[in-house]
């Protein structure tokens, strides 16, 4: 008798989530298609690919598509790129992500909230390629708002940006952070907004102040957000947003000493080449060493504070 | 546990299923599967009977065709020159024809991706910035000697080519492309807006050395600060192709060039030469001058600064069909020529433009045989050099051959069809054939015409050199050093990079291969 009540709450609950299910279905298939069919294509990363022999017909080759990425001297330099530029930008992104949140939690005008969202939100939705030309409208050597008008302005040389690697590491740290903070900012945001008030109400009447609240309710609520973003950021850690780095500095040669990443690597060595397969191997060793990131991330984590691990 | 990891396992057995179902790269044609390699032969060497076989009974079959454009341009009827081309070959070649516009900016990703993608594609444009030297190790192009393809169905195309010519489409063993100009000799040099020099008393020889040209611009200057005499772009082309006299192998001679073919046949670091050298100090003395701009950052094209009169002079081929096609171009003014290189027929030259066949063509036959219509009926190469008639041109007054465009139809970088059977483009006139006829016939041959680098053992140098170049020409093809000082260190740790690459192990293969073509040669 028990055994088949548990039977029939166990077919009605099945029952309960297909419209669940059905909702996920969108999503499933646009991750089995995007995600997981073209895994497929990993194989390309090991062999010569010939165009008329396909992707199965193509001759193994081992590891020698892989080659290419040490070939060059300027491994250490894209590698070093990639890998501290990540770094960095974790950490930013989870300290100005989070500062802004928190402050925009305090305002209370609506009007000014919906204002101010859209603003820190809007060059997100900009495409990169607009970007760099409103970067190159301030940095252009001789038309440019800054050599032109703020240095001429203040009677000081004029200074060639793009002909000068030390200058880029502060203006692609500006430029990724007023594009992403907007977003950054909601996911922590949505994150605050789900804390129970009358946690905030209690410490108010215990005359708590507004940092003890942050540092004592909001932090360590919000602390399962900021681990899940900085582990799903390791992950990225050997990748690199192409457009800010290819386009922002205008392809520029003399910038490579701080703007060449892995992905602008293979893109500038591999443009001329039409070589499928050296691109796999380069793919492929990016995704190997996320994976490896995230996994040791999670593993730190997890052995740190259970609950907050991914897995 | 149990009921977890049949779960699991059915859903790996469903994902393996739904891979394998797409698992089909489709690059593969039924045709192509159901061959044995083929043995390929020189075309020179072949000696099977011209013979064609056109099925006139089966289902027409569609050619796609590359037209490559300038960016941003979209012609309008384009369906119109289609059902004027099909008119033709249906009853004649029993085959239509599917304009494929692309832009020469995207031609390479178009191509690759086309091909990758098993789309439909058969005839690719092997020209311009999609090398024939840089397609061999990319197996992109059908081998037209397979199956005696060329021999059996492109009796025109051998008709108007000769050996030597078709020879420089012949790499890594295979006949991969065919030239798409019968007449190649190419002088080099510059155009410059004459109007302007006339205007201001600026007198420019037609014929002069590249280290002349420094005066010129300072007249120029001179005559009005406002004006560029000189561009360099991007920086990441080598105008110095157009410059001096050499032959080059790779893009922006990354696989070395020959200083001069006729005497010795020795390849070199184009970077390591005294020419670059004493090119890059100018470029440094005329960015300090105010002769060029020297900025790598401005990418648009010299052509439009010198239509809205912003430039002075521009790097050019000179032939009558280019001095044509830029004079219709520039109406707001007269263009005059500087040759700083006589006219020469190299490799270069001649893969400057060709055609080939995808390696994906459904129907490589029928790919062969629109191809070799196209230079056997002109008036299928009139519509897709020109357009239609009375609505993209019209014949000039008294003449039934020269026409004047009236439309804004002008597809810049297709080049197809046998001049001596078109229509000619005026300002050229009725003597326009015998012009390229009289500059071929002066014109020096370069005993590598035939020869092409096979790259296909050197890609993973070939990448990181070419990685290497476009890091430091746009500097120093732009002057941008501080001092000459500056920009000699600058080429010497650009050289030491190049090293580093693997240019020296190219370059020793190359010079191999060119050994090895000429013993052929006898």
């Amino acid at each position: 008798m028990n055994l088949k009540l548990r039977q029939k709450k166990k077919k009605r609950n099945w029952k309960h989530f297909v419209p669940y299910y059905i909702m996920a279905l969108p999503g499933f298939t646009y991750l089995l298609i995007n995600n997981y069919i073209p895994l497929y294509g990993l194989q390309l990363a090991f062999k010569q690919f010939s165009f008329k022999l396909g992707i199965s017909g193509s001759q193994w080759i081992a590891f020698k598509n892989f080659r290419f990425l040490f070939a060059s001297n300027d491994a250490t330099i894209m590698i070093r790129n990639t890998l501290l530029y990540n770094l960095f930008w974790i950490f930013l992104n989870v300290l100005i992500g989070l500062s802004v949140a928190i402050l925009f939690n305090e305002i209370v005008n609506k009007r000014a909230k919906k204002f101010y969202q859209t603003t820190i939100l809007l060059p997100h939705l900009m495409s990169m390629v607009v970007i760099a030309y409103l970067v190159y409208a301030y940095l252009a050597p001789s038309t440019g708002f800054i050599n032109n008008t703020i240095l001429a302005g203040l009677g000081l040389e004029k200074v060639n940006w793009y002909a000068d690697a030390k200058y880029w590491p502060f203006i692609l740290t500006f430029v990724h952070q007023w594009r992403g903070v907007g977003f950054g900012m909601l996911l922590y945001l949505s994150s605050i907004l789900g804390i129970d008030s009358s946690y905030y109400e209690a410490a108010t009447i215990d005359g708590a102040t507004k940092w003890q609240q942050i540092r004592k309710i909001t932090l360590p609520l919000v602390k399962p957000t900021i681990i899940m973003l900085v582990i799903l950021g390791i992950g990225q850690i050997f990748r690199s947003d192409f457009g800010l780095f290819y386009q922002v500095p205008m392809n520029q040669g003399a910038l490579y000493g701080t703007t060449q990443t892995i992905d602008t690597y293979v893109y500038r060595a591999l443009m001329v080449n039409n070589n499928y397969g050296m691109s796999a191997a380069a793919s492929f060793l990016q995704s190997v060493v996320g994976f490896v990131f995230i996994v040791t991330a999670n593993a730190i984590v997890s052995k740190v504070d259970r609950k907050s691990s991914l897995f | 546990m149990k009921r977890r990891l049949i779960s699991a396992l059915l859903i790996v057995a469903v994902a393996m299923a739904l891979i394998s179902g797409c698992a089909g790269d489709g690059t593969t044609t039924p045709q192509q599967s159901s061959k044995e390699p083929q043995k390929t032969t020189d075309p020179s060497q072949s000696e099977t009977t011209p013979t064609t076989i056109i099925d006139m009974e089966e289902d027409p079959y569609t050619v796609a065709i590359q037209v490559v454009v300038l960016p941003g341009t979209n012609y309008e009827g384009r369906e119109d020159r289609e059902a004027a081309i099909n008119a033709i070959t249906l009853p004649a070649i029993n085959t239509k024809v599917q304009i494929q516009e692309v832009w020469i900016s995207e031609v390479r990703n178009t191509t690759s991706m086309a091909v990758a993608g098993d789309e439909k594609i058969d005839l690719i444009h092997v020209a311009t910035v999609q090398r024939l030297s840089s397609m061999v190790g990319a197996d992109l192009l059908y081998d037209m000697n397979q199956d005696d393809l060329l021999a059996t169905r492109g009796q025109e195309v051998l008709e108007v080519f000769s050996e030597e010519l078709l020879e420089a489409g012949f790499a890594a063993g295979q006949q991969l492309a065919i030239p798409a100009k019968p007449y190649n000799a190419n002088a080099k040099g510059i155009y410059y807006n004459k109007t302007f020099a006339d205007q201001h008393n600026i007198t420019v020889p037609e014929k002069m050395k590249f280290e002349d040209l420094t005066e010129i611009f300072r007249q120029v200057k001179a005559a009005d600060p406002e004006i560029m005499p000189y561009y360099s772009g991007s920086g990441e082309l080598n105008y110095l192709y157009w410059l001096k006299a050499f032959e080059g192998y790779g893009n922006e001679q990354a696989y070395g060039i020959i200083l001069d073919p006729q005497a010795e046949p020795t390849v070199v670091n184009f970077y390591e030469t005294d020419m670059y050298k004493d090119y890059i100090l100018t470029m440094h003395r005329w960015k300090k001058e105010g002769l060029q701009p020297g900025d790598p950052t401005d990418s648009n094209p010299g052509q439009a600064y010198f239509a809205a009169g912003q430039l002075f002079a521009v790097v050019s081929d000179i032939n009558s069909t280019i001095m044509a096609q830029r004079q219709a171009d520039y109406k707001d003014f007269e263009l005059g020529w500087v040759t700083l290189v006589e006219p020469v027929v190299t490799n270069a030259t001649t893969t400057e433009y060709m055609w080939g066949i995808a390696s994906n063509s459904q129907r490589p036959d029928k790919a062969m045989d629109f191809l070799n219509f196209m230079y056997e009926n002109g008036e299928v190469a009139n519509i897709l050099s020109y357009g239609l008639k009375d609505v993209d041109y019209t014949f000039v007054d008294g003449s039934n051959s020269v026409i004047a465009r009236t439309g804004s139809y002008a597809p810049t970088f297709f080049v197809g069809g046998d001049p001596e059977k078109m229509l000619i483009l005026s300002p050229n006139g009725e003597d326009y054939v015998a012009k390229l006829k009289e500059m071929e016939a002066n014109a020096t041959l370069s005993p590598l015409l035939g020869y092409t680098f096979d790259d296909s053992a050197f890609q993973t140098e070939s990448s990181v050199i070419n990685s290497t170049i476009l890091e430091y020409i746009p500097r120093l093809n732009n002057g941008m050093a501080d001092s000459e000082e500056a920009t000699l260190a600058l080429l010497a740790e650009f050289n030491q990079k190049l090293k580093l690459s693997g240019i020296d192990d190219v370059i020793a293969a190359n010079q191999e291969q060119i050994n090895q073509y000429l013993k052929n040669q006898g």
